[in-house]
């Protein structure tokens, strides 16, 4: 490569959906499995207002990834706007860890928790899956939030606690394939279940 | 599957092949949509099924890219086209102009300007843009629906030549260049019932 690499040369996979529906505890469960392919890979947090989730990575990620290629973007607004509207300070931050490591093989995005509305901007993630929970209602799939229909992929995690808060999640899927053209994977993140599917869609898809 | 990891060059300059492609019938096109050719690598699938890589890395598509050339197969790309409502507006005030204006970036919708009509990219239920459009129109205004050439949207700075069109989102990148690349969405803050 002629000219130093830039964000547009790394793929990049954004991790977005609601408050709570496990976004943070999926890119912990992703990023070893993605580790042992034997990539490198950077983590972006994106939080209104502090560096909780970045924080929280560098601590789970200790060893396993630089500390510098961890790093938290407090979007100062609703967390939409760092990953749509204006995501020039995520890009900024992929290029400064493509100033220190150029062969960087993968970028993941965490997005602020967020509504149903919530999609990535196509110039920073090359491919985006949307979380949701059980315990959100299994309606969810049903109500077409834009963040659901369009994501490349739909992860339905929590899938323990469907007996608990009465989620039917034959009717989630059932929803999900109705109102999407994309696949939808059904994960437990505390067991790890459904973890190598979304693996390999993301290795499918874009790591090529 | 096919990873194309540079443009071969445009069917334009590519006659002669083009020729001899489209008389074995091992010539085809590619759809790419809005999202695709804004993002840096995505994957598609050809015509038989085989899958395609695309790795774009700086470069931005542009329709007639030759992504695939061999003794099987000439590939070249088309743009898919973006469903537009077109509104057109007998007369407006500076005021009621900046209105709608301010309006529609609350919406994040994106626009085009063609002449005296406001294109803007169906995003969300029709009906609904609809609705929410005529609140901010005059009763001599009319909305249709057309599809159009994406490239109506793209910044002109990118591409001298194109009317001015302008997206919801600006997107700075390396480069300090504005890009339009925003994938928009009718969104309303709050959850989504």
């Amino acid at each position: 490569m002629s000219s130093p690499p830039t964000h547009r040369d790394v793929p990049t996979v954004g991790i977005g959906g609601p408050v709570g529906s496990g976004k943070t505890a999926l890119i912990k469960r992703l990023v070893p499995k993605l580790k042992d392919s034997g990539l490198e890979i950077g983590v972006i947090a994106n939080d209104i207002l502090t560096q909780e989730d970045a924080k929280q990575f560098k601590r789970s990620f200790a060893g396993e990834i630089p500390d510098d290629l961890v790093v938290g973007v407090e979007t100062g607004a609703c967390p939409h706007t760092g990953i749509r509207e204006d995501p020039s300070m995520n890009l900024a931050a992929i290029d400064s860890f493509l100033e220190e490591y150029p062969d960087l093989d993968l970028v993941l995005l965490e997005s602020g928790g967020d509504n149903l509305a919530a999609t990535f901007n196509p110039e920073l993630a090359d491919y985006y899956a949307f979380v949701i929970s059980t315990a959100e209602g299994d309606d969810i799939p049903r109500k077409r939030g834009p963040g659901v229909v369009e994501a490349d992929l739909l992860v339905i995690n929590k899938t323990d606690l469907a007996e608990h808060v009465g989620a039917d999640l034959d009717v989630m899927r059932t929803d999900a394939a109705d109102v999407r053209e994309g696949p939808s994977i059904f994960t437990n993140c505390k067991t790890g279940d459904g973890i190598d599917d979304v693996v390999a869609d993301i290795s499918d898809r874009v790591l090529f | 599957m096919i990873v194309a990891r540079e443009v071969l060059g445009s069917v334009e300059e590519l006659v002669e092949t083009r020729a001899i492609h489209e008389k074995q019938g091992t010539f085809e096109t590619v759809s790419v949509s809005e999202r695709e050719r804004n993002r840096s690598r995505f994957k598609t699938e050809l015509g038989d099924g085989t899958e395609l890589g695309v790795v774009l890395g700086d470069r931005e598509l542009s329709p007639g890219d030759v992504l695939v050339e061999s003794d099987e197969r000439m590939v070249a790309v088309e743009f898919e086209r973006r469903e537009v409502l077109v509104v057109s507006v007998p007369e407006m005030s500076w005021k009621e102009a900046l209105e709608l204006g301010h309006h529609m970036g609350n919406q994040h919708w994106e626009l085009a300007i063609r002449g005296d009509e406001l294109l803007i990219p169906v995003v969300s239920e029709r009906r609904l843009m609809e609705r929410t459009l005529r609140e901010e129109l005059s009763d001599g205004a009319t909305i249709g629906i057309e599809s159009v050439d994406p490239e109506l949207f793209d910044d002109p700075e990118d591409d001298p030549g194109h009317p001015h069109g302008h997206g919801s989102d600006h997107a700075h990148g390396s480069d300090g260049s504005d890009h339009d690349r925003s994938h928009s969405h009718d969104d309303v803050h709050g959850g989504h019932g």
